[in-house]
């Protein structure tokens, strides 16, 4: 167990990070909302039997609050259709969706167009919560390419759960073809409340107890609030403020998420998790291709780009290192009279007065400014120099 | 850039010594190292200073072949302080930030032995002291002025002929005359001092030194 005060104050910081419970509710109400818009009867879609599963961090309980009042919540999900790849093209498919969206889209009086993205339509609600809503079109895989990721040692209940997507750049896009790309968003969902459920289960226990739920299968993942999920909330957060600047150089969530949850021991108090993760987490990176593999189908590479744009992988490495470095820091922090500076650098957050007459242990006439500044002995200098 | 390099140049030990220099998001291939520098610095028969400089440091991926290039971001010292055209501070001429790294090449050597003491330089400067380890003129004299006291030899003809010597392999080398003039071969001679240099540096550095590349 870690130093008692360093675990309330990570659970401090996190929940400051955290959103209100309310978001998460009116995010799964959207993924209803629409399910039943695909389904209803004059829907151009409704023959194939759209199911709505929700994804990312909304369905993982790892949001974080945005950096700054603009920001927006991204809201994922999939829907899947029961067609065989070859009753149309890829673009079709996207097509005939999209029209579905964009008329959902004007029936709730949304103000802002729809946006076409390579694989999924973007909708942006404007309500006071600010959410964008990522929606895939995919039709299940078919049983050859099941068998095939089953034979790459994935169990059946989460290869069954692949399915092929449309992407704007595939080659065979406009055409009639049954190469379409595989992907397995729905499998890591499930591979991920796999892992984390025995984790959440004392807390279950409670919720069902305290009778806010029937039973510990209606407690939706979000709720679970395990040391896993929490920690992927302040990490993704550090990840956040590092890269606020260049947010197209940072490591994505789905790196993160996936790195995180291989690495977690399930150890109880979040300052012990969080680092043991993060120490852990570069022996889930594999050598070759693919680097971060989907544990529900391994031939899909969360750090595809890395490849392509060396930097990213450099990227993830600094923030790893950043990250790593400035967890060490917190037993410290909590001693010296830094710790709201720090915790701005780090998390971007202003601690409260209270947080700081909890957290900061040393009485103010105890510190001296200069405490932490390393004393170095100068024996022998370069002399400096400059060109003409 | 991977993991082994962050590791092989002792990052993490240099941001936990360092807390406020934080690792920056890479755009090219350089690392960036940047934020504030707080240090008490103190070297015999000076004054203990404490002070706090903003400073980017931009490793090269070929560190330390490669000296990092380092920029002061709050402009509190002068470009008529010693400087590079391109703003970056000049620590010390390029053969001798070459002869640290040789000896110790993790970052935080490079911070405590080349970066802070020409901050605690110019600490001393702004409050109206001279420097306390000198300084090299600019160009090619300051150049020529740190060969000097690093091979400890002030003659032009003398010290040319040592670069020459460097530059050479060895075994050919020793058996040459020693530019000193004790008329010895350089195997009886000044062979150590000359041997230690070239294992540092190699051979190419006090090649490019004789092409005028450096």
């Amino acid at each position: 167990m870690a130093n008692e005060l360093v675990v309330k104050f990570l659970d401090s910081i996190i929940d400051s990070l955290d959103i209100p419970e309310s978001y998460y509710r009116r995010a799964a109400d959207r993924h209803r909302s629409l399910g039943e818009w695909l389904c209803r009867r004059e829907s151009k879609v409704a023959v194939f039997q759209p199911h709505v599963t929700p994804q990312g961090s909304f369905r993982y309980g790892t949001v974080t609050r945005p950096l700054n009042a603009e920001g927006e919540y991204d809201l994922d999900n999939v829907v899947t259709l029961t067609l065989p790849k070859t009753q149309m093209t890829q673009k079709d498919l996207k097509t005939l969706f999209g029209e579905e969206i964009r008329a959902y889209a004007e029936a709730h009086q949304m103000l802002s167009p729809l946006e076409e993205m390579n694989r999924c339509w973007r909708l942006h609600y404007s309500d006071e919560i600010t959410f964008h809503l990522d929606t895939l079109p995919c039709v299940a895989e078919e049983e050859s390419v099941i068998a095939a990721i089953i034979g790459l040692g994935v169990p059946r209940e989460l290869a069954r759960l692949a399915v092929a997507i449309t992407d704007k750049r595939h080659p065979h896009y406009p055409l009639i073809s049954a190469n379409w790309l595989s992907s397995n968003p729905r499998g890591f969902a499930r591979w991920f409340e796999e892992r984390t459920r025995s984790y959440a289960l004392p807390r279950l226990r409670q919720l069902v107890e305290a009778r806010l739920f029937s039973s510990v299968e209606d407690v939706p993942t979000y709720e679970w609030k395990t040391p896993l999920q929490r920690s992927i909330q302040l990490l993704k957060r550090h990840r956040d403020v590092m890269f606020q600047e260049n947010p197209e150089l940072a490591p994505i969530s789905m790196i993160l998420t996936n790195l995180a949850t291989h690495s977690y021991n399930g150890e109880s108090d979040i300052f012990t998790a969080v680092t043991g993760i993060v120490d852990r987490m570069p022996s889930f990176i594999r050598a070759g291709r693919p680097r971060v593999p989907n544990p529900a189908d391994p031939a899909e590479d969360y750090a595809d780009k890395w490849s392509e744009d060396p930097q990213l992988e450099q990227n993830f490495w600094s923030w790893h290192m950043q990250a790593k470095a400035d967890l060490a820091r917190l037993p410290d922090l909590l001693r010296g009279d830094r710790l709201s500076t720090s915790v701005r650098q780090m998390f971007r957050l202003d601690l409260t007065q209270e947080q700081l007459r909890q957290f900061q242990l040393a009485p103010i006439s105890m510190r001296s400014v200069s405490h932490a500044a390393p004393a170095i002995a100068i024996t022998g200098a370069p002399k400096p120099w400059g060109n003409e | 850039m991977r993991a082994s390099a962050l590791q092989k140049w002792g990052i993490e030990e240099l941001l936990r010594k360092y807390p406020y220099l934080r690792l920056q998001p890479a755009k090219g291939h350089e690392m960036i190292i940047a934020g504030s520098l707080e240090f008490s610095a103190q070297t015999r028969g000076q004054e203990l200073i404490s002070d706090r400089y903003e400073i980017s440091i931009s490793v090269p991926p070929d560190y330390p072949r490669v000296i990092p290039l380092v920029r002061e971001t709050a402009m509190r010292i002068p470009r008529a302080f010693h400087k590079l055209d391109s703003g970056h501070l000049c620590l010390g001429s390029p053969t001798r930030l070459q002869l640290i790294l040789a000896e110790a090449s993790s970052l935080i050597s490079f911070v405590e032995r080349c970066v802070i003491p020409y901050l605690y330089g110019y600490s001393i400067v702004e409050s109206g002291g001279v420097l306390p380890f000198g300084e090299l003129s600019h160009g090619a004299r300051g150049l020529r002025e740190d060969l000097a006291s690093i091979i400890s030899m002030d003659d032009d003809l003398v010290l040319l002929g040592f670069v020459r010597l460097l530059a050479m392999k060895k075994r050919k080398a020793n058996k040459l005359p020693c530019p000193c003039g004790t008329g010895m071969r350089v195997g009886r001679c000044h062979n150590r001092k000359l041997n230690t240099l070239r294992e540092k540096l190699g051979r190419r550095w006090f090649s490019s030194l004789l092409r005028g590349s450096r």
